[in-house]
């Protein structure tokens, strides 16, 4: 039992995502949606067309959050960050000379993670058939390795610039864009702030 | 004066190296002047800089876990959100600053709960691992596999990791969706009322039931929808009666 819980918490598919900053914040939105929404609704001190109405809006502020966030910050800071990094603070170097794009250091980490060598290697030939990856000389030496390097520093550089991201698109711009965006989705849904209050008062 | 034209050029040009050119015509510019004070704050900073992202990229490659960005989120809207409310230049000043209260303590709560939840999930994480990854070395060595000490102590180890990342992710998951929440309805109101009741004993202002009903708008005056305090009473500026508020509205 314990096995079979913990292989599941170390499969590789998983771990990659769980140590990446974009999946943790789109998660953690994610839940948000679903929770808080689900508190106000248990809450039973209150009438139910407020809390329809807080629910609702708690939950399309979320989602909208979810959406700007996947949907503009996280390309937009990835491909930023990698140029950014690879250009102005590594200048090519630190494994960043190996990689023209974020995409292709994804490629790459997901056959570096592969811990049995004859498994990494087959899933290297299987990718270079489909035309899927292109490394160059140097990459393809490394991946020969018992434990290959896994260039760190791009990672982390990846993983700062979704973090600045992250920071500016859930606390500066996705509330503004939601807000603007709610208010007449909450109107459309039949829901109003005005309605909910004078039911409260009414009660 | 002329030193200290060619200081502010130089800065200027400084400028413009470190944020957004870093081409040698610029470079030439700044150390073609001569100036040893400007060359060497350029070069301090710049190599400060550069050497704090360096390591903080490193650490991040090396061991990036959940409970860095939800934190990092958690402080930032701790510090925009009630920012933000106190720029709205429509809203009544005393709403205002409860709201703005009201969202700063949300976020002080949320931080240290991320942090502990995060935390005590990767410990749970950690022994769950060490059991299994004795378990499997035992079946491995009755298969007749053979394992060095060093491939022994790879395999325990990238296990005992990779558990502690993913049960640290489900457990900011879990303090997001349920324990935040949770909190702040229970937390909050207690917590508001003591601080607001502390904040009128030391204005030592006398003020009255109702005493806001000329400064409010007339959305949020509503007899019901008012939580009160001693003797003052707040309207409910979120439309929200739990103890958390609605997101950046």
């Amino acid at each position: 039992m314990i096995s079979a819980i913990t292989n599941v918490l170390t499969n590789p598919v998983l771990v990659n995502v769980v140590k990446s900053t974009d999946a943790t914040v789109a998660a953690k939105t994610a839940v948000n949606s679903v929770g808080r929404p689900g508190f106000i609704l248990a809450d039973n001190n209150i009438s139910s067309d407020t809390k329809k109405f807080a629910a609702s809006k708690e939950f399309l502020y979320q989602a909208c959050c979810l959406a700007v966030y996947m949907a503009v910050i996280v390309p937009v800071f990835k491909k930023g960050g990698f140029k950014l990094a690879k250009s102005k603070i590594f200048k090519n170097t630190q494994g960043f000379e190996h990689f023209d794009s974020f995409s292709e250091y994804t490629q790459y980490r997901k056959i570096a993670d592969i811990l049995d060598m004859e498994q990494r290697n087959q899933k290297l030939k299987e990718l270079t058939a489909k035309n899927k990856v292109n490394f160059g000389r140097a990459l393809i030496q490394e991946l020969s390795k018992d434990v290959p390097d896994k260039f760190v520093d791009v990672k982390g550089a990846i993983n700062l610039s979704n973090l600045i991201g992250s920071i500016v698109g859930l606390s500066i711009i996705a509330p503004k864009v939601s807000t603007a965006l709610t208010t007449p989705a909450l109107k459309a849904l039949g829901l109003d702030n005005k309605k909910a209050n004078s039911f409260q008062a009414k009660n | 004066m002329l030193n200290f034209l060619q200081t502010s050029v130089n800065l200027y040009y400084f400028v413009l190296v470190l944020f957004l050119r870093d081409d040698v015509y610029l470079k030439f510019l700044v150390f073609s002047s001569k100036n040893f004070y400007s060359q060497s704050l350029y070069l301090w900073v710049h190599m400060s800089i550069a050497n704090f992202v360096k390591k903080i990229c490193n650490n991040l490659g090396k061991n990036n876990k959940s409970t860095y960005s939800v934190v990092a989120i958690a402080a930032a809207n701790g510090i925009f959100r009630p920012t933000f409310t106190m720029l709205k230049k429509d809203a009544d000043p005393e709403s205002k600053k409860y709201a703005a209260l009201r969202e700063g303590l949300t976020e002080a709560v949320a931080i240290p709960t991320y942090l502990i939840c995060g935390e005590l999930a990767a410990k749970c994480g950690e022994k769950l691992a060490e059991k299994a990854a004795d378990k499997e070395l035992k079946a491995m060595e009755l298969n007749g596999k053979v394992l060095s000490d060093k491939a022994k102590e790879i395999f325990r180890n990238s296990k005992i990791k990779d558990s502690k990342a993913s049960l640290m992710l489900i457990g900011v998951c879990l303090a997001a969706g349920l324990i935040i929440p949770a909190l702040c309805s229970a937390v909050m109101n207690p917590v508001m009322a003591r601080i607001t009741k502390k904040n009128n004993k030391n204005t030592g202002l006398d003020i009255k039931e109702n005493s806001f009903g000329n400064a409010l708008p007339k959305q949020v005056l509503n007899t019901n929808n008012v939580n009160t305090f001693g003797n003052v009473k707040y309207p409910n500026l979120t439309s929200r009666p739990s103890g958390m508020k609605v997101g950046g509205v």
